[in-house]
């Protein structure tokens, strides 16, 4: 039974905010408001360094695209059937280039819906810092077409 | 700030033609490097597409852009999106929102903010919800 995997918990990983991947995040967006693009403009505006945008975590996520993969094999779900339904953060500190952060990722739900047409993948990638303080939490769902 | 009063429209951030390099951009930034979004060849002969597509995601970092605009830097607390409709490469997108709700808090206050990104023919592209907080004025 796929929903006896709810619960799964993937080995904690470290990610560092780096100057390059949040610049080009928040160039690609059209930002144009320096403390996301300068590290002096961050500073003088009281941050510690380039501050990131709210969606941002995704970078983060995406760095371990790899558990996805891990995920889908586990629950014998196909790469080539999945779409992204929702995602959700939320955010309890900012987070700033430099930052190093510990990941851990938590398969929260699996269920079919619509007559068993589709499966919903429900995750959670809780962010802190080093010392446990909770800075983002990434709330993924993905569906998976069974027909 | 005031308070914001349900009802209140956020300003429209409208992109623009999003272009290709935009898209380049921001799969450097996002680590999505899923050919789909930049390679139209890969798009027409392998996914069946006219061309490229957008990163969904790229549809709820602009709603980041647009609470962060609206509310200052560091303040949203809550960002959730429901993706609805891909986003052809060179179309531009309008992305709005309304306060829905205002809660009181120590210093400020808390609004609900309900996200629409739509594509220029009015295709609803995303929506999405959030709670951002607005500081009392000093």
């Amino acid at each position: 039974m796929r929903a006896d995997h709810v619960g799964h918990v993937w080995p904690p990983f470290e990610v560092v905010v780096e100057r390059g991947t949040a610049v080009n995040f928040a160039r690609g967006l059209g930002e144009s408001d320096p403390v996301y693009l300068d590290r002096d403009a961050a500073r003088a505006a009281g941050w510690r360094d380039v501050l990131t945008l709210p969606t941002f975590p995704i970078a983060m996520s995406t760095e371990r695209v790899d558990l996805i993969y891990a995920m889908l094999k586990m629950l014998e779900l196909d790469p080539a059937r999945i779409l992204h339904g929702t995602q959700r953060f939320v955010h309890h500190q900012p987070i700033c280039v430099g930052d190093t952060l510990v990941g851990t990722k938590r398969l929260t739900g699996v269920a079919d819906r619509k007559g068993g047409a589709l499966t919903v993948i429900d995750t959670v990638l809780e962010y802190r810092r080093s010392d446990g303080t909770p800075v983002c939490e990434d709330h993924c769902s993905l569906i998976h077409r069974n027909a | 700030m005031n308070a914001p009063a349900p009802g209140t429209a956020l300003p429209t951030l409208a992109t623009g033609t999003i272009t290709r390099h935009r898209v380049a951009l921001y799969m450097h930034g996002s680590g999505d490097t899923n050919p789909i979004h930049v390679d139209s060849d890969y798009a027409r002969e392998q996914a069946g597409l006219p061309d490229c597509i957008v990163h969904g995601m790229y549809s709820m970092g602009l709603f980041g852009r647009l609470l962060a605009g609206w509310a200052g830097p560091g303040r949203v607390r809550t960002l959730e999106t429901r993706f609805a409709a891909m986003l052809p490469v060179r179309e531009s997108l309008d992305c709005g929102g309304v306060v829905e709700a205002v809660e009181e808090t120590a210093d400020g206050w808390l609004a609900t903010v309900a996200l629409k990104a739509t594509r220029g023919d009015g295709t609803l592209i995303a929506s999405g919800t959030a709670r951002v907080f607005v500081p009392a004025a000093a």
